[in-house]
């Protein structure tokens, strides 16, 4: 009955099964433990914390957060030698990757040189193959301290001190930021009620209080309802609460004075996007500079999912008055809409909500587009100008006065209670003009936002062509010119812009361009039948292209990751085919590809490959954060899609400085655009986004691709084609001279008042 | 505004009117006297809530409306439609699953079918800080069980559509008995949704303050400068020392006044409560610890397809996983943990401190 061994047996697994049962327990208690330190640390109690951690160590002796925090209680009470000891036990787990780092500090500060050296260099090993960029800065002051070290213990000299209290990371992030105390929160609670007779309702009761509550919360717009509907939008705090300050406080008319490059455009999108996925906005009409129309269809088409309409469709052209009355979001240039009759149109419709871009062009009150603004019929509106005062306080008086008629009472009373008189720039009274100004402005800072992004260094690679190249180029500009003219405003007049700048992307692109020509149109006559045919022959012939060689060579020697941009599909296919000839791993990014092949191509361009090989199209919103090389293999001729490339890379998050190499072939278009966009203006080394307002302050009547085939065409007839481009850089420059101008006048006058 | 007209309709639909929905936006009913006369309109009216110039404002109508439905906490019964027994569940796997004692063991002891009283509490709160916010909570609670359903949002849509009005199942007192959980819960729920506007508030705050001390980081600098010059003039250099400290005073005082400008108050209070029976599978289980045991019952919700857990008897936090006391009291991780002074573990519902005489943590 009672088997001895059976019944030690039984004792034996009874006694592991409480063991392992115990153990788990410990284990539980001690991560609730040092979860515990870790909040108590928080509060400001350290003796609390280290004791709270230590307990945890007895309950489990590899508890990697306890030990990571005793370290770091050690090494901020300067006792670097027990420092040393706890970050040295937590080099024992795998994850810890930071832990060598820790220790090494720890030596440094202790004056162990050839520790320190060691650690670090274990540290960078560690790290090499891991592509989060929190480790960077770490493994950047890691390099530095060990050519120090390896200098300093190869001189007879002693040792430098260890450089000044560096903070040691904590484990999971190895940046640590500075904790901000939370604000403080009390709570009341109303008296208990006594649930009798008196309080009974009904069902139906019951569930109107609880539909009325959820549209008290909806008019409070206590929730942004149309953010998870966005695609590929990275919205930041202070965009969130722009927005939340617009429809809360501001009751949707507002003027966003925002810093360039912090994304007015997106705010004013989710603005609208929130009211319409509310159904409190069905029509509404977007006002930008004509540079600007096609950026902001885009932008409200791929990212917020609408269907803007725009005056350079068909339906435009033959009914504008059922246009301007019908179309329920418009996108259009106020050049367009300033003038008659357009103008009358526009008045007369009725509009919940307008969005006037680049609203600086409102500043004067006699201008049409003043005028214009002032007489739309309209339930919200939004002002968008990073510059909002650009000569004196009158212009925002202007701007004001469309926004809330009156805020700013008359124009004689504005100037007598917030000018001084004589200096039209200096305010009078500035709190009160502040306090009033907070009433429908935001401005939000770059530092404020903690925008601040590294250097973008830029070079031009100007390829000289192949004979064929050039033969090919020149057959394609004159055709080109020859027919532009009179076809510019109907598809053939696409198809030839079009095929322009395939010209000027590669051979291949020109090819596959010729035989979608002589395929589909008819308005082909039999001499441009034979020049396409033999545009297309060459086109075929050619395997190496001038820029080719050239992006071949720099592929060889590429450092890091790159970028490598076109804008259409053939050349990516070229590209692709040098890449396999040099034997460079590359991924393939097509805007055509579904969101899990493009999602493939990024962790493959990621983890394994050097170079990513991208048409322009789709895309935008991933971090690349990880390359720091764009290369544009070719030139869109309307610079905010340069901008746009540049921006994938050089956004936040970037810690490294950006290089831009913008590949062009001589004698081209893109030569001539490069030259005014790099060399005069100076365009890629400029902040982001100030090409925007830069190209608003222009104020030309279409689109800046549209301006450039027209001045290379103009100009090629009368042979002063670096004249022409001169005089448009001219007028760039005039326009940025301005813009810095307004920006310094803003800064002053604004300073950092209206942040959200 | 979406849903506002269809609200405009339940509510005057349920006070006797007869309605007319229009196409779009509109909406025209005819109004009983009583109603009209709380509305302050006539018997006929006919809103337009377009966006043409000249339609009605939907918020004023909204808040005009609100009249309509009762000022105090609306205490409502309901019942569902057909209330079958619960579906069988596989008790041991489901056990096994859905429920953990860390400290002790327990015993099956019987299963069976029966129904539940469910108490949903609708807390409706306002964050006042630099902006004004609000929001509302729903928590439900088991009366039979003393457990807490989870998701209680999700609970309330399942069963909603089979909802028919009854009186409440539980009775003024066992409301009242439950309301201090709910109400614990609730707040756990607000801080939960707090989380964006403290930090929004902690971001501004901290802004702020950092302005604030370098604008008399800067001025304390000039008065030192000041001071270092005059130290031939003890006189003038104990004025401005003087100066300094006020200085230290004001820079304090503002930022004081910054910290009661972004703190957050929150005031919440009951709504409505709304009282269900509904079925559910009743699972009692013997818990032991040591050499004491009791009997406790659980209810696996059939609409969740959950075990609902049960409610700590020290704090009333949904306790999961379990910790038992000595003498059996069912208590959540935080009420059994150890005694930050000495490191022992003890029971907060047995006892506010430990016997060290250590605070209760």
């Amino acid at each position: 009955m009672h088997d001895p061994k059976k019944q030690e047996r039984r004792r034996r697994l009874l006694k592991e099964r409480k063991d392992a049962e115990r153990r788990e327990s410990d284990l539980d208690e001690a991560e609730y433990l040092s979860l515990m330190a870790r909040r108590v640390y928080r509060t400001g109690d350290v003796p609390g914390a280290a004791r709270a951690a230590r307990k945890a160590l007895l309950l489990n002796p590899e508890d990697l957060p306890a030990l990571d925090l005793l370290g770091h209680i050690h090494y901020e009470s300067q006792q670097y030698a027990d420092a040393a000891y706890f970050f040295g036990l937590t080099r024992k787990n795998p994850k810890a990757l930071g832990a060598s780092y820790n220790v090494g500090l720890a030596h440094l500060k202790l004056g162990r040189t050839r520790e320190a050296l060691e650690d670090f260099q274990n540290f960078l090993d560690a790290t090499a193959s891991s592509q989060d960029v929190r480790w960077i800065p770490l493994r950047e002051n890691a390099t530095r301290w060990c050519k120090d070290l390896v200098k300093t213990s190869q001189s007879p000299v002693p040792p430098p001190p260890p450089p000044p209290a560096v903070k040691a990371p904590e484990m999971p992030s190895p940046e640590r930021k500075k904790e901000r105390p939370p604000a403080p929160v009390s709570f009341t609670l109303d008296p208990v009620p006594s649930f009798g007779e008196p309080l009974r309702g009904s069902l139906a009761d019951y569930f109107l209080r609880r539909r009325l509550l959820e549209l008290e919360l909806a008019r409070n717009f206590e929730d942004l309802i149309s953010l998870p509907t966005l695609h590929e939008v990275d919205t930041y705090h202070y965009q969130q609460e722009t927005v939340r300050k617009v429809l809360r406080q501001f009751k949707g008319r507002a003027l966003l004075a925002d810093e360039v490059g912090l994304g007015k455009t997106i705010e004013a999108c989710l603005v609208l996007k929130e009211y319409w996925t509310r159904g409190m906005v069905r029509r509404a009409l977007v006002l930008t500079p004509p540079s600007l129309v096609s950026q902001w269809k885009g932008e409200l088409t791929e990212k917020f999912a609408m269907t803007p309409a725009s005056p350079d469709g068909s339906e435009f052209r033959s009914d504008p008055a059922r246009f301007w009355n019908t179309e329920p979001l418009i996108v259009a240039s106020i050049a367009l809409a300033r003038i008659e009759p357009h103008a009358s149109m526009v008045a007369s419709a009725a509009w919940d909500m307008v969005i006037v871009d680049e609203a600086h062009c409102l500043k004067n009150r006699t201008s049409a587009n003043w005028k214009l603004v002032n007489s739309l019929n309209k339930k919200f509106i939004l002002m968008l100008t990073a510059t909002p005062v650009e000569n004196n306080l009158l212009e925002l008086f202007n701007l004001i006065t469309v926004l809330k008629p009156g805020l700013l009472a008359t124009e004689a009373e504005f100037r007598k209670q917030f000018v001084v008189a004589g200096k039209p720039k200096s305010p009078r009274n500035a709190d009160q003009l502040r306090s009033l100004l907070g009433e429908v402005m935001v401005r939000n800072t770059r530092s404020a936002a903690d925008v601040h992004l590294p250097h973008r260094i830029a070079a031009s690679v100007v390829a000289e062509p192949s004979p064929a190249e050039e033969q090919v180029y020149r057959s394609i500009s004159r055709f080109v010119a020859g027919r532009y003219a009179k076809v510019r405003k109907g598809t053939a007049g696409l198809a030839l812009h079009l095929m322009q700048r395939q010209a000027g992307s590669s051979v291949q692109a020109l090819g596959r361009a010729a035989a979608r020509l002589l395929a589909q149109d008819d308005w082909i006559g039999k001499d441009d039948r034979r020049l396409l045919e033999e545009v297309q022959e060459i086109a075929s012939q050619v395997l190496y292209s001038g820029k080719g060689l050239r992006l071949a060579r720099m592929l060889s020697d590429l450092p890091g990751k790159a970028v490598v941009f076109t804008e259409f599909t053939p050349t990516l296919d070229h590209l692709a085919e040098i890449c396999k000839q040099q034997g460079v791993r590359y991924a393939l990014f097509r805007g055509d590809m579904s969101r899990g092949e493009k999602d493939t191509a990024i962790r493959l361009f990621r983890d394994e490959a050097d170079v990513l090989l991208s048409t322009g199209s789709g895309g935008e919103g991933r971090n690349l954060q990880f390359a720091n090389t764009v290369i544009n293999f070719d030139l869109p001729w309307n610079p905010m899609r340069l901008e746009q490339r540049v921006g994938r890379v050089h956004r936040i998050g970037q810690t490294r400085d950006v290089f831009v190499f913008n590949f062009c072939q001589a004698g081209t278009i893109e030569e001539q655009l490069l030259r005014v966009l790099h060399d005069k203006i100076n365009m890629f080394e400029l902040v982001v986004g100030e090409i925007d307002t830069i190209l608003g302050l222009l104020d030309e009547e279409g689109d800046f691709a549209e301006l450039v085939l027209d001045l290379w065409l103009s100009a090629r007839e009368s042979g002063n084609i670096e004249q022409a481009f001169d005089g448009l850089a001219e007028k760039l420059l005039n326009a940025k001279k301005q813009y810095s101008a307004a920006r310094l006048l803003d800064e002053t006058l604004l300073q950092r008042d209206f942040e959200v | 505004m979406i849903g506002i007209r269809e609200w405009m309709r339940d509510l005057l639909v349920s006070r006797g009117a007869l309605v007319e929905s229009e196409e779009g936006d509109g909406i025209r009913a005819l109004l009983p006297a009583d109603v009209a006369a709380e509305l302050g309109a006539g018997e006929w009216i006919s809103l337009d809530f377009g966006t043409r110039p000249g339609a009605d404002d939907a918020f004023e109508w909204m808040e005009r409306m609100q009249r309509l439905l009762p000022a105090h906490v609306i205490v409502a019964g309901a019942q569902l439609r057909s209330l079958g027994p619960a579906p069988q569940v596989d008790v041991a796997s489901m056990l096994s699953s859905e429920f953990a004692i860390q400290n002790g063991v327990y015993r099956f002891v019987e299963e069976f079918a029966t129904t539940a009283n469910y108490l949903f509490f609708l807390f409706q709160y306002t964050v006042v800080s630099d902006e004004r916010s609000m929001g509302f909570v729903t928590v439900c609670l088991n009366a039979d069980a003393q457990s807490m359903a989870p998701l209680p949002e999700n609970f309330l849509r399942m069963v909603r559509s089979q909802l028919q009005e009854a009186e409440p199942s539980a009775s003024p007192d066992t409301m009242a008995a439950l309301y201090p959980a709910a109400a614990k819960e609730a707040q756990r729920e607000i801080r939960k949704h707090l989380t964006r506007i403290q930090e929004n508030a902690g971001r501004r705050l901290a802004r702020d303050s950092e302005r604030v001390e370098s604008y008399y980081r800067g001025l304390l600098s000039q008065i030192e400068k000041r001071i270092a010059k005059r130290t031939n003039d003890p006189e003038a250099a104990a004025k401005e020392r003087s100066r300094a400290a006020a200085t230290e005073a004001d820079c304090q005082a503002k930022l004081e006044d910054l910290r009661r400008k972004y703190s957050l108050h929150v005031q919440a209070g009951l709504a409505s409560v709304l009282a269900v029976r509904a079925p559910v599978r009743q699972i009692s289980l013997r818990l032991m610890r040591k050499k004491q045991e009791r009997q406790r019952m659980l209810h696996w919700n059939p609409a969740l397809r959950t075990l609902e857990p049960v409610l700590c008897e020290s704090c009333s936090a949904p306790a999961h996983p379990l910790y038992l006391c000595e003498r059996v009291h069912c208590l959540c991780r935080e009420c059994w943990a150890p005694c930050a002074a000495c490191g022992r573990f003890f029971c907060r519902a047995c006892q506010q401190r430990c016997s060290c005489g250590g605070k209760a943590s």
